[in-house]
């Protein structure tokens, strides 16, 4: 995709304190991040929090990167420590219903209602979206969190498993231990397809 | 059948993205193909694979971006703020209350509310005007001295330079003329000195033909008489 302004030239200006660059490269990023958080977290709201979170250890670790690797393997190898972190600290959590995935699109009776968007959606179309992306989650959430987390980086963000190995610090052949005994225990939901 | 997940769990990711060398694909595929968990696992791979690309990408809310990103701004100490403000009210005060303040001989007077009449105000003026009359003619008159001294050091100077010159002037003439009147001495004496020795020369031989006469006479008088008759000497 062709970029007007690189990462690095953002993370420069952004270090320089412009504001406009920093806002840029969230721009380009929080959507994907906002996603990861919102698979991760099963809750447009959690999401939200984790999102913000990891852009703050973004910007306050900005002056740290230095140009190793890609800027997107960067930013969400903290993302994966936040994202674990959180998990952690909502499993501690007694308040948390742990293994219910909440569908916060409906929300007060039943009545539509869409955080996500400010401009108008077919209501139809915004379902049937809402019912795939929910399957999803239902079948992320037979998963652990490591499992869930590899599962996650491997099939959704594409990185290889050196590059989870380098974001996660676990070795490649635990990743892909993990990866196998998480793909096992989605065999029940095989009928996963026929039900897309 | 035994079956070595192992090497599936290590290369199904390969196997799907199709990167195996064929000897590992070939035995990849017969442990596919022979066990129930390897084929299952290859399945769920790929339905897996598919899933992650129905998720339909949600627009991110609105929210803060920079919140929480910006540094604080550098808080500033009060005193300036409360500095500034009370130094503003503190003018606007002032002009409210038109104060003044006038410096005399005998001090500072403040007084507010435009005591200063006009008269006060003509007076100040005029005294004003006279020191500075005062201060003109000071400055004149000091400027007025320094010339006249230094006019009267270049006619000095200018005199003397006149006197020395014109002395100078005579003394060259003087000279001049005794050179003139010591040549023409030199020439006259030089003509006197001719003159004699011109006549000097004529009486020499005037002398000598004297004496020739006198001895052709003597000779010619003894001859014939036997002279008696002696030459007078000159």
């Amino acid at each position: 995709m062709f970029q007007i302004n690189k990462d690095e030239t953002l993370i420069d200006k952004a270090l320089g304190g412009s504001e406009r660059s920093w806002v840029g490269l969230v721009k380009r990023y929080e959507g994907l991040v906002y996603n990861y958080c919102l698979r991760m977290t099963f809750n447009s709201s959690d999401a939200m929090d984790l999102m913000q979170e990891v852009f703050l250890a973004v910007y306050r670790n900005l002056p740290s990167y230095r140009g190793q690797g890609q800027f997107k393997g960067w930013m969400m190898r903290i993302a994966a420590n936040k994202t674990t972190d959180f998990l952690r600290s909502r499993g501690r959590n007694p308040l948390h219903r742990a293994g219910e995935v909440t569908d916060d699109s409906f929300d007060n009776d039943g009545l539509f209602q869409s955080r996500a968007s400010s401009h108008t959606i077919d209501p139809a179309s915004h379902l049937a979206q809402t019912n795939k992306n929910q399957q999803i989650k239902e079948v992320l959430n037979k998963l652990s969190d490591d499992h869930k987390q590899v599962v996650e980086l491997k099939f959704f963000q594409h990185f290889t498993f050196e590059e989870i190995s380098q974001q996660t610090g676990v070795s490649v052949n635990t990743l892909k231990t993990r990866l196998y005994t998480a793909l096992n225990k989605l065999k029940g939901f095989s009928e996963i397809q026929n039900a897309l | 059948m035994h079956c070595n997940h192992q090497l599936v769990i290590e290369h199904i990711d390969s196997y799907i993205e199709g990167n195996l060398s064929p000897e590992v694909k070939r035995e990849i595929d017969h442990m596919l193909d022979n066990c129930k968990e390897c084929h299952s696992t290859h399945q769920q791979y790929l339905e897996m694979h598919q899933l992650s690309h129905q998720w339909q990408e949600q627009d991110t809310p609105d929210w803060h971006r920079v919140k929480y990103a910006v540094r604080p701004p550098v808080k500033q100490s009060n005193w300036l703020n409360w500095g500034a403000m009370a130094t503003s009210t503190m003018a606007i005060l002032m002009v409210v209350f038109q104060l003044e303040i006038v410096s005399a001989d005998r001090g500072l007077t403040i007084s507010f509310g435009g005591s200063q009449t006009e008269e006060k105000i003509a007076n100040l003026v005029d005294s004003q005007l006279a020191s500075y009359k005062q201060a003109l003619d000071v400055s004149f008159e000091s400027k007025l001295n320094v010339a006249l001294e230094r006019q009267d050091n270049l006619s000095k100077i200018r005199h003397a330079n006149w006197i020395e010159k014109n002395r100078s002037e005579r003394q060259q003439d003087i000279k001049f003329v005794m050179t003139g009147w010591q040549s023409q001495r030199y020439e006259d004496q030089k003509q006197v000195d001719q003159q004699l020795s011109y006549i000097a020369d004529n009486q020499i031989e005037n002398n000598q033909a004297i004496n020739q006469l006198f001895q052709s006479v003597s000779n010619g008088r003894g001859r014939k008489a036997n002279s008696s008759l002696r030459p007078n000497k000159l």
